[in-house]
């Protein structure tokens, strides 16, 4: 579905990704992890064409990226950490701007956040609140809600719950899992946390200062560590681990 | 800017032209009159400025008749060509496509006066005098302190050590004479305020002032009739009669209209303006939203799609906002008189310089707006799939919407206070009252040209505020959320 050939991107004198290539599966949960820093989120911003790299290719669909930016957004849905909702409109027109700008008729924009608002677990009624009106959580289910309006075949979700408070976090975590779970699309992840890639992961790529440092599943990740500090990093979380 | 060419132009045989002095302005209603009473249609436009926009315009053809002192011609005008008899300054001036007149009668030189008390006090009577004086306060009209004929002149050839002289508006620079204030000012001998601030004329011994005969100046392709008419008028008023007439605007507060009237006499076609008060504002208030309103709309036509520019090609946006920040810090006075060979005298060339002034603060505040917004949002936008343009329009303009409007009402107050100096340059608005005010020491007139400016500042500011309301979206105005909240 998308593939890094031999990418990397220097901002300045950092670099930011070192040359690495990754081939993300169609189907399944992608989780982007490691310290702050390591670059996961660059990878990201890569997958959409925010970050172009200095070098090598990103594949979507077998095709360069670069050539078929714009039909390739329309495909993949994007939510970061505060949501990015546009303040000066609705949550129902932060949702329905793309269906809209497409020519969707009222009724069928009507009928899409509905059904999107009973996945999400948002409240109907308040679809016609500001950005500003709304909770941590609620901003957050608006910004995925956006992301999934034109029905993409991929979701990028950078840090989604962190700037949640931990009570809110649970229950959006919860939620997000079914939602990834009933959609059955290509979802790829960054986070910081352990916890939560082994909760959604299907798969964990760990990143440590622009290279990958191993990828599989949690179990791999603890029985079979690539490197000293993949048990390290995985150990100082531990704690929190549901395992 | 097309609205510019669309203003509307009175076509009138003749234009009589004056400068903004009370003796300039009575002999262009004795002109005009004279000019009427010959059965010739005639307008008068007064209290156009300096000498250098009175004589652009008329060699522009904006005005077709003034008068002006020969001093003046030859020192100021005719600078740098030959025009020491009259035979070689009627040759320069035919160049330009101007004819000359006779003295009309009487010479109205510069002098330099101080109160008497005062010059009694210190023993000057004469000019040369002064140079025992280094420590004398000396404030002179903004021309006379400029030009060459001038304080310059009269420094060198007297070898005065006062190096500080001043400039002030020459009505205020007499009050500040009469007051004590300072110690002297330069004054025209025909001036009425003499005997009303009690001023002694400090005798010119180094016979340094040129001959300062009134003369008319008009431009050759007028009518024969016409110049047939003005030329009668050499002669006709001697010293006393030109200080009388002064005397009775200045102090005894008749208008110049009135003045010129009673010169004339009876047969007159020179009818006072009557208008009541009520119908100057209406007319100064229309002048002044027009000279505001097109300006003001040309500016936000242009500077907010230049603000955009400046935002997405920062390179180029630097460029940008340097040339209207210089075009802010030029000199109102100084844009006037570029403009008047380009575009002549009254509204467009005060519409084009408030047109210039409004651009930078909305180019400023449009490319702030712009600029300000998170990286976070610019990039959910360009991730979304949108193009560009709606990205601008759904987006980054409805974001950007309270510093433009900000932006724009910023221009707009100064806009208002600025257009008042339009009335230099024959642009009416509420300037008008006010400069005729000072030159007439006339307060309540002031006040009439002063009050309306300083409502319309407020409603102009109110206005903007709830078009703010309007056009800011709701979703903005609301507090920030707490993050996690």
């Amino acid at each position: 579905m998308l593939e890094l050939q031999g990418v990397a991107k220097r901002f300045g004198e950092a670099q930011a990704v070192r040359p690495l290539s990754l081939a993300i599966p169609e189907g399944g949960t992608t989780v982007l992890i490691g310290p702050s820093g390591c670059g996961k989120s660059t990878l990201l911003r890569m997958l959409i064409g925010l970050a172009p790299p200095d070098q090598g290719n990103v594949l979507f669909d077998g095709a360069p990226l670069s050539g078929q930016l714009t039909p390739a957004r329309r495909r993949i849905g994007y939510v970061i950490q505060d949501g990015g909702l546009f303040p000066h409109l609705t949550a129902r027109e932060n949702i329905c701007l793309m269906p809209e700008h497409l020519g969707w008729t009222t009724q069928a924009q009507a009928e899409r956040v509905q059904a999107l608002a009973a996945l999400t677990r948002f409240p109907a009624a308040r679809l016609d609140a500001w950005p500003a009106e709304l909770s941590g959580g609620q901003r957050q289910r608006v910004a995925i809600m956006r992301a999934l309006a034109l029905d993409p075949d991929v979701l990028l979700l950078d840090e989604p719950l962190g700037a949640l408070d931990p009570l809110i976090r649970r229950g959006l975590q919860d939620d997000l899992r079914e939602i990834f779970r009933s959609l059955s699309k290509t979802i790829v992840l960054v986070t910081h946390d352990m916890h939560e890639a082994a909760f959604f992961g299907d798969r964990i790529v760990l990143m440590r200062d622009g290279a990958i440092v191993q990828q599989g599943d949690v179990t791999d990740l603890l029985e079979h560590p690539a490197d000293p500090f993949v048990t390290e990093f995985i150990r100082a979380q531990r704690s929190e681990l549901p395992l | 800017m097309l609205m510019l060419l669309a203003w509307p132009v009175q076509s009138w045989a003749v234009t009589v032209g004056s400068k903004a002095f009370t003796e300039g302005i009575i002999l262009g209603e004795i002109l005009t009159g004279t000019l009427r009473d010959a059965g010739i249609d005639t307008a008068h436009r007064a209290g156009l400025g300096g000498t250098r926009i009175v004589y652009e315009a008329l060699k522009g053809g904006e005005i077709d008749a003034y008068v002006d002192y020969t001093g003046t011609i030859s020192a100021e005008i005719l600078a740098g060509s030959d025009a020491s008899t009259d035979d070689t300054m009627r040759a320069a001036l035919r160049e330009d496509g101007i004819g000359v007149t006779g003295s009309l009668g009487f010479e109205n030189t510069y002098a330099i006066a101080m109160r008497v008390d005062r010059a009694r006090a210190l023993g000057i009577a004469t000019l040369s005098d002064l140079r025992t004086h280094p420590g004398l306060k000396l404030v002179f009209s903004h021309e006379f302190l400029d030009r060459k004929d001038g304080w310059p002149l009269l420094r060198d050839r007297y070898a005065l050590p006062q190096r500080d002289a001043r400039g002030m508006e020459h009505e205020l620079a007499y009050r500040a004479v009469g007051s004590g204030a300072i110690d002297a000012t330069d004054v025209y001998t025909t001036d009425a305020n003499i005997r009303a601030y009690d001023l002694a004329v400090l005798r010119d011994d180094g016979k340094v002032f040129p001959e300062y005969q009134a003369v008319i100046l008009y431009r050759l392709d007028l009518p024969a009739g016409a110049i047939a008419a003005l030329e009668r008028l050499e002669g006709r008023i001697d010293l006393a009669r030109m200080q009388a007439m002064n005397a009775d605007v200045t102090l005894h507060g008749k208008t110049e209209q009135v003045v010129a009237a009673g010169f004339l006499r009876d047969g007159s076609r020179a009818a006072p303006d009557t208008d009541g008060l009520w119908r100057r504002l209406a007319r100064t208030t229309a002048e002044h939203l027009t000279l505001v309103a097109i300006s003001l709309g040309a500016a936000i036509v242009v500077a907010v799609p230049l603000g955009i520019l400046a935002f997405r090609r920062p390179r180029l946006g630097q460029a940008v906002l340097a040339a209207a920040g210089v075009a802010q810090t030029i000199p109102s006075l100084a844009l006037f008189v570029f403009m008047i060979p380009l575009v002549g005298i009254g509204g467009p060339p005060a519409m084009i310089a408030l047109f210039l002034y409004s651009l930078l603060p909305i180019v400023r505040n449009t490319h702030a707006g712009l600029s300000g917004i998170p990286a976070s949002l610019r990039e959910s936008a360009e991730a979304l799939g949108l193009p560009r343009a709606t990205v601008l329009r759904r987006i980054e303009l409805p974001l950007a919407a309270a510093s433009i409007m900000a932006g724009i009402k910023t221009a707009a107050v100064i806009n208002v206070g600025t257009a008042t100096l339009g009335a230099l340059i024959g642009a009416g608005g509420y300037g008008q009252p006010i400069l005729a005010g000072i030159r007439l020491a006339d307060t309540g007139l002031i006040l009439e040209g002063a009050v309306p400016a300083a409502l319309l500042a407020l409603a102009t500011q109110g206005l903007f505020e709830l078009a703010e309301r309007r056009l800011v979206p709701r979703g903005l105005r609301l507090p920030r959320p707490a993050p996690g909240a």
